[in-house]
């Protein structure tokens, strides 16, 4: 039995042609491992439909899964793949059978189904259906038949489960008509001897209205469009099973997707059109992109025009309005246009997206329509213009400005030619295609929290733009949201290639610098950013961290003074004077820095907590100065506690007052972000701040350079002095389990902690994500 | 267990109802019942429940009749069934088969009189047959086929099919039967009564409306399906309460927020939970179809100026300060008068609420106060009317 979910190794990869790809992919006939090896972005959802599929042949459940989606988005891959992975999941074989229905087949009766469903059991299991039974019963009364079928199948599947796959559900509703919906139905709910999971392009009224007999039946999934990421995953899939190692990785230059970006732009989502489309990523001449990219439009057009001439005349004309419009465009704007009552194209928009031809997005209170498949400009422009206007777009956003300027003077063909001129004169006028695309990939990724995608984002604008502040915006965003501090290093190099008297790029180039561990290189840098600008509070700051790690204390002191000197409120020089003090055991004075730190600074942070701990732990002399110190550093942000309120005041113990400190929360970026080594965090409860520190500080501790006996002194001395305070319950309960684990290596030491606990610790560990 | 919106329930899946069934069994051994509930409720599970674990000495037949669109397809399906139960189906075959064919003649009139003999023979079979166990029919969207039966034949026969039951009931001791479905019967009887043909074909059952979940069962519920799907929590008992919580205990809710939160790989955050229920609520495509309370008030109450009515009841409801706390009568009235409503006085409010309530919109405090029954409802009805 094979694994239908294993990668393909490198010996095995299945080869295909362009053309196999281009020209004839059909998922139901097409090789289940091709469509394995090139499935992405739909893995959780499979998994979901398979183990429903699981609960339904296992367990008394029954469960009828509808996934919808426009045309093209990967409905028949996904369900091609349904039924791969069914039939070779041994453990299911024995309690599920599959029904496939062909999407193309026309069914208007009850009976009819039923002898469609029999059918396909015949060709999928003919040791257990006989086809020749099914061909004599046909004599029989269509009642009759419908009656033997159903008890046939009632009794065939009373120990186990039918799935019976359907595409296009909502065709199949349509043709039975109300009464044959209702006998469905009511089969299903007398005999639940079958789940039903099937695809449709859209929801429809059928499974929507509470009217009807299948609404509330089916658990709806949408099957989302591909995003960017996917898109582009998919066509290094493409580019793997085709044996393309060079592809593979020029995918993954700024250039290659910003090629994945044009085609995704052409695409909008739509899996199908990729496919067709990957062939086109690997053309270089322009001849050899022409050529192929007008044959496709040839291939397409004709289908386009056919959807056309489904819709009514007024619908058609807001879609051919829309082909002529790149972009998006609101009700109201249309009805100007079109001469209309802005309610009668309201009420159509809506039905143009109920049927798949236009996706719409909310602005405010606006809702804005576009195309749903952006090829769907082909059947108008066929016919309208003697270029295709999308392949001039297509052109300015596959090739850089450069590019095309050097191929307009190359020998082409007359056909490419008049493309290219076209391409190079418009690029004159209208600014760069490329780089208003990727503006507004940057606007949707940030509004949507895809902080991950950011630093990708501003690399590929980088590459058009050739910009030094989208240069320092890439590496900014490697650096501190992705965490990939070479490429960060790239990044600010290549800003500062461009400005190299950008003080602020040399001083955040250092900080990914002494993560990599490359100090004396960070102090390069920290050192030229302050010639360029030496009243830079933040760069003074940034310096005494590289210092610190090489040893040289007092000069990292005396850079954080003269960071306070510049700007004495900032928090960060300010407790971290701490830590060369403590490094160099002047605890006193490192204690009073923090002190002075909650009763000084805009406490826009609070020091590097897990830094104090890990300090305290390695450079304690013995347990009872080890003891002491702990508590010492827990006084201090215990009292900055209860001075905010987060606390009550302790009874009997005297301390010293801070005084009424601004808690001033203001960590507004700039457009130009400085970061430091440690993100800044807006201001929290200081004791959760310590807490947090007291786990990070598991990463800090090199479990070789301590005894156990040592160990277990730390953890004894922090239980000692925080046991009963509540912000640290969860976080002493962590590390206590982080130091038994330091003590024995043993992952097994998580056993008893809960879920989020132990996630929370391997990370703060360093180990990876459990399976 | 895996959540299944939808779908059929494993009888372990069903949560909270052994109460309500045991109940349901002791009943039976008196009287026929009832059973209405709003939908979403989950009845048909309970039915489900009951036809796979049936108490000892019964023998549940469970039919859902809502694709019966005649009178004479509803009396053979319960004469095969009968017939399939006393083990003599192939002979009643073969009766029914000789039945038409020797009565070819006057087939119009043989048809209006054969299908109350086929249906009362059945039972009489039925009930003279010796038997272990005594059978109960589980009629499931009974109101649905009286309405069909109703439409395809006329509200005679419509009737007719009622009062043959209802006397079915009343001269065989031993007959048993549950009512269910999803538009009350109320509704259906009011129609026939409207049209000159009122009965009283419910009122000798033990009428039953089935509640949501208690919130422990709903939580419980809850809980073990954010297990059974995988699904990343901080804090289970606080998620499992979150999700209950905000949708009224409703089993079906419940179950498609734990499978919406697996599509979403969302953590049962509070925070993600109540997101998820917000973007339900307002979400253009009504993916919890919670439309339906709006638009079929005019199908609900389509006499005069009652739709707008009740529209103006539920906007006052809606508007409550707090809405834990009923309103009165006169209060409600006060205020619909405010609104533009037409409703004459504190008799015609009275016969307004009273209907809301039979619907499920309302419910009513001892003191006689009126308020939204499920707070969900009248979050999404403020939303959708923007109040």
């Amino acid at each position: 039995m094979k694994n239908s979910s294993k990668k393909l190794s490198a010996s095995d990869q299945l080869r295909f042609t362009d053309e196999q790809f281009i020209w004839r992919f059909s998922p139901n006939q097409t090789d289940p491992e091709l469509l394995e090896a090139i499935f992405v972005g739909r893995e959780p959802l499979l998994q979901n439909v398979l183990e429903k599929i699981a609960d339904s042949a296992t367990s008394g459940a029954t469960h009828h899964v509808l996934i919808y989606a426009p045309r093209g988005i990967g409905k028949s891959h996904f369900t091609a793949l349904l039924h791969h992975r069914l039939v070779n999941d041994e453990k299911l074989n024995e309690s599920v059978q599959i029904a496939w229905l062909n999407e193309d087949e026309t069914t208007t009766s009850m009976v009819q189904l039923l002898v469609r469903i029999y059918r396909s059991l015949c060709r999928w299991y003919p040791n257990d259906y006989s086809a020749n039974w099914l061909d004599e019963l046909l004599d029989q009364s269509p009642q009759e038949i419908a009656a033997v079928l159903t008890r046939r199948l009632v009794a065939r599947f009373e120990k186990r489960k039918l799935v019976i796959l359907i595409e296009n559900l909502n065709l199949l509703f349509e043709n039975l008509s109300t009464d044959g919906q209702h006998q469905l139905r009511t089969l299903l709910q007398e005999h639940p001897f079958a789940c039903l999971i099937a695809t449709s392009q859209q929801l429809f009224k059928a499974v929507t209205d509470r009217s009807e007999p299948f609404f509330g039946f089916f658990q709806q999934i949408p099957l989302k469009p591909l995003s960017l990421s996917e898109a582009q995953q998919l066509l290094v899939k493409i580019a793997e099973t085709k044996g393309q190692a060079d592809l593979v990785q020029f995918l993954n230059t700024p250039d290659g997707r910003g090629r994945v970006r044009a085609i995704h732009d052409l695409a909008g989502g739509n899996h199908r059109v990729y496919i067709v489309l990957s062939g086109f990523v690997t053309r270089e001449s322009l001849d050899q992109l022409v050529a192929p990219f007008q044959k496709m439009a040839d291939d397409l057009t004709p289908y386009y025009q056919e959807r056309l001439r489904w819709i009514s005349p007024l619908q058609r004309q807001i879609v051919e309005l829309l082909c002529r419009q790149h972009g998006t465009i609101n009700p109201k704007e249309i009805a100007r246009r079109l001469l209309m009552d802005q309610r009668s194209i309201g009420k159509q928009v809506r039905i143009l997206e109920e049927i798949g031809y236009l996706t719409s997005t909310k602005r405010g209170r606006e809702t804005y329509y576009e195309l749903s498949e952006p090829l769907m400009r082909l059947a108008y422009e066929v016919k309208e213009q003697s270029l295709l206007q999308m392949l001039i777009e297509f052109l300015r956003i596959w090739y850089r400005p450069d590019e095309m300027q050097k191929l307009s003077t190359a020998g082409l063909s007359s056909s490419t030619q008049a493309y290219v001129d076209a391409a190079w004169e418009r690029s004159q006028t209208t600014p760069d295609p490329r780089l208003k695309l990727l503006q507004e990939e940057l606007e949707r990724a940030e509004a949507e929290g895809r902080s991950h995608e950011l630093a990708a984002l501003w690399e590929e604008k980088a590459a058009a733009s050739k910009e030094p502040s989208d240069w320092f915006q890439a590496g900014y965003y490697f650096d501190e949201i992705n965490k990939e501090h070479a490429r960060a290093i790239d990044c600010y190099d290549k800003s500062l290639e461009l400005n190299p008297k950008d003080a602020v790029a040399w001083s955040n180039k250092g900080n990914p610098l002494i993560k990599l561990g490359r100090y004396e290189e960070a102090l390069t840098c920290y050192d030229k950013s302050l010639e360029l600008n030496p009243k830079d509070a933040v760069a003074w700051s940034n310096k005494g961290n590289p210092l610190i790690k090489l040893g040289r204390y007092e000069e990292a002191l005396a850079c954080y003074e003269k960071s306070l000197e510049l700007d004495p409120k900032s928090a960060y020089p300010r407790f971290n004077r701490s830590e060369p003090l403590f490094a160099m055991h002047r605890w006193d004075e490192g204690f009073e820095a923090i002190r002075d730190a909650f009763l000084q600074s805009k406490l826009d942070n609070l020091g590097d907590t897990a830094t104090m701990f890990s300090l305290i732990f390695r450079l304690s002399e013995d347990d009872a100065r080890l003891q002491s110190r702990i508590s010492t550093l827990v006084d201090l942000y215990q009292q900055a506690a209860e001075e905010r309120g987060y606390c009550k005041p302790t009874q009997g113990a005297e301390r010293r007052r801070f005084g009424n400190v601004n808690a001033d929360n203001d960590t507004s970026a700039s457009d130009h972000p400085r970061s430091n080594l440690h993100s800044f965090r807006t201001v929290v409860n200081p004791l959760s701040h310590l807490a947090d520190g007291l786990v990070k500080s598991l990463a800090k501790i090199d479990a070789e350079r301590f005894t156990p006996a040592v160990l277990e002194s730390c953890f004894a001395a922090v239980e000692q002095r925080v046991a009963k305070m509540p912000e640290f319950e969860i976080p002493l309960r962590l590390f206590r389990y982080g130091i038994r684990y330091l003590i024995s290596g043993k992952e097994s030491e998580f056993v008893e902690l809960i879920q989020p606990e132990r996630r929370i610790l391997r990370q703060a560990l360093g180990l990876p994500d459990e399976l | 267990m895996k959540a299944n919106p939808g779908g059929n329930l494993d009888p372990e899946g069903v949560y909270g109802r052994d109460q309500l069934i045991a109940m349901l069994w002791e009943r039976l051994e008196t009287q026929s019942v009832l059973m209405d509930a709003e939908r979403r409720i989950g009845k048909t599970q309970v039915l489900r429940k009951m036809l796979l674990q049936p108490k000892s000495g019964w023998k549940p037949i469970y039919r859902n009749v809502e694709k019966v669109h005649s009178v004479q397809e509803f009396a053979e399906l319960v004469y095969d069934d009968v017939q399939q139960f006393l083990g003599t189906a192939e002979r009643a075959k073969g009766f029914l088969r000789r039945f038409f064919e020797e009565n070819e003649t006057d087939y119009v009139n043989l048809k209006a009189r054969t299908w109350r003999k086929l249906l009362t023979s059945a039972i009489e079979d039925l009930m003279a047959s010796p038997r272990n166990e005594r059978l109960v029919f589980f009629w499931d969207e009974l109101p649905w086929m009286v309405q069909s039966i109703q439409r395809n034949e006329g509200s005679k026969s419509a009737v007719e099919i009622l009062d043959t039951i209802r006397s079915l009931r009343d001269e065989q001791t031993e007959f048993r039967v549950i009512f269910t479905g999803s538009i009350g019967l109320h509704h259906v009887l009011g129609k026939l009564a409207a049209d000159g043909y009122p009965t009283s074909a419910k009122n000798d059952m033990f009428h039953v409306t089935v509640t949501p979940l208690a919130p422990p069962d709903a939580e419980r519920l809850a809980a073990d399906l954010l297990e059974g799907e995988k699904i990343l929590y901080d804090d289970l008992a606080e998620a499992a309460a979150t999700i209950a919580e905000e949708v009224d205990y409703f089993p079906f809710y419940i179950h498609h927020i734990v499978a919406g939160l697996r599509i979403e790989q969302s953590t049962a955050t509070e925070s993600n939970i109540k997101d998820f229920v917000a973007r339900q609520l307002v979400d253009a495509a009504d993916p919890w179809q919670l439309g339906h309370y709006c638009t079929r008030l005019s199908t609900y109450y389509p006499d005069g100026d009652d739709a707008r009515n009740v529209a103006i009841i539920l906007d006052v409801l809606a508007l409550a300060v707090d809405p834990a706390e009923p309103l009165s009568v006169d209060y409600i009235l006060e205020q619909a008068s405010g609104r533009g409503s037409s409703v004459r006085d504190r008799d015609d409010l009275l016969r307004l609420l009273r209907l809301m309530d039979a619907d499920h919109y309302l419910s009513r405090d001892t003191p006689g106060g009126y308020r939204f029954r499920f707070p969900l409802i009248r979050r999404w009805w403020k939303l959708d009317r923007g109040l």
